[in-house]
């Protein structure tokens, strides 16, 4: 038993550990730093399997901006949503509970609290729907990994980067430009669908740079966030 | 694949050097806690509120430009390994990669999602 295979079962358990976890944790800033780390070890999976570019660039986006953008999605979502509390309408977030992003994690961290009828044959159907889209997904994963003549040749690779960039630039040129367009849809979409409101002409003195000196009434970072907690 | 040896140190020394430090804190320092020192630390400010509370969406898009360029970094890299092999159709593509995401870059500008209210 050589040292790959003991680096291969120790990134397997952690990868499955900590993919359980995130499905399984009752706490979603918990999740997210679980999946951060299931991330990181298919990252070291990457690594051994020669492609050592694709380690860091896992590490870099996925690790690194990813799972930043999904914390940053939770911090958008109303509070009693993230503690796992039942959703009032008349909290300080204000708005609707919007309770469609997750029924069935919302009902499990309720723990045994009464719920009505209709979530709960909701949850049952959600769970009908993951373990068919589970099902189906080992299925194809099998069919691939019977097409796919393994073990594959690893380690062989040598330095992925020069003949990585030589194909993105030549073969794959156009896919390369595609990519482009594809991050500034996202960007543009974000960017329409959350800014609405033309900035405020509030009589704050605008402070440049996250610094908590001198802010006066309203001070960066977290606090202004529950400033301006009421704006859509 | 020794050469990755290296990370593997590495990795295990920043999982050690956590759980050490704390360690090494708890044995050296004095233990006289009263009611001010218990409180949570918010750089110095009696914390009020809870922590868990509801974000602006101007900060998903500051995540959101970071994830943009981030990306556009990882396809720097390996274009700058290769860009004397690719002579100036490698310029020119790069040139427009970043084109198109200047076009967004600008649009934020305009839009004053850059502006730190």
């Amino acid at each position: 038993m050589n040292w790959e295979m003991v680096a291969f079962a120790f990134l397997g358990v952690l990868i499955l550990a900590s993919g359980f976890r995130v499905i399984t944790t009752p706490r979603i800033v918990h999740a997210a730093l679980y999946l951060a780390l299931c991330f990181t070890g298919v990252a070291g999976i990457f690594l051994l399997l020669g492609a050592d570019f694709l380690a860091a660039t896992q590490v870099l986006i996925y690790v690194g901006a990813v799972t930043t953008l999904i914390i940053f999605a939770i911090m958008l979502s109303s509070p009693p949503e993230v503690r796992g509390e039942p959703a009032r309408g008349s909290g300080p977030g204000g708005g609707e509970p919007a309770r469609g992003a997750g029924p069935a994690r919302g009902d499990e961290v309720l723990g045994g609290g009464p719920r009505p009828e209709g979530v709960q044959a909701e949850r049952g159907w959600v769970g009908v729907l993951a373990a068919l889209a589970a099902l189906g997904f080992v299925a194809a994963m099998g069919v691939v990994y019977r097409g796919a003549g393994l073990p594959a040749q690893a380690a062989s690779l040598g330095r992925t980067t020069a003949p990585l960039g030589r194909q993105i630039f030549t073969t794959y040129a156009i896919p390369f430009e595609v990519a482009s367009v594809v991050l500034l849809a996202a960007l543009v979409g974000a960017i329409y669908l959350s800014v609405r409101v033309p900035p405020r002409p509030s009589g704050t003195t605008p402070v440049s740079g996250p610094s908590h000196a001198g802010a006066g009434g309203e001070m960066p970072g977290e606090r202004e966030g529950g400033a301006n907690r009421g704006t859509p | 694949m020794d050469s990755y040896l290296e990370v593997v140190i590495f990795v295990a020394a920043g999982f050690l050097f956590v759980p050490v430090t704390m360690l090494v804190g708890k044995l050296l320092r004095p233990h006289r806690p009263y009611a001010e020192k218990l409180v949570t630390y918010e750089c110095g400010e009696p914390s009020h509120g809870s922590a868990q509370i509801r974000y602006h969406a101007r900060y998903y898009l500051f995540g959101l430009l970071f994830l943009v360029f981030d990306i556009e970094t990882v396809f720097l890299y390996p274009w700058a390994v290769m860009v004397r092999h690719l002579g100036p159709i490698g310029l020119i593509e790069m040139v427009v990669f970043i084109a198109v995401l200047v076009v967004g870059l600008v649009y934020a500008w305009c839009k004053g999602v850059l502006e730190w209210v």
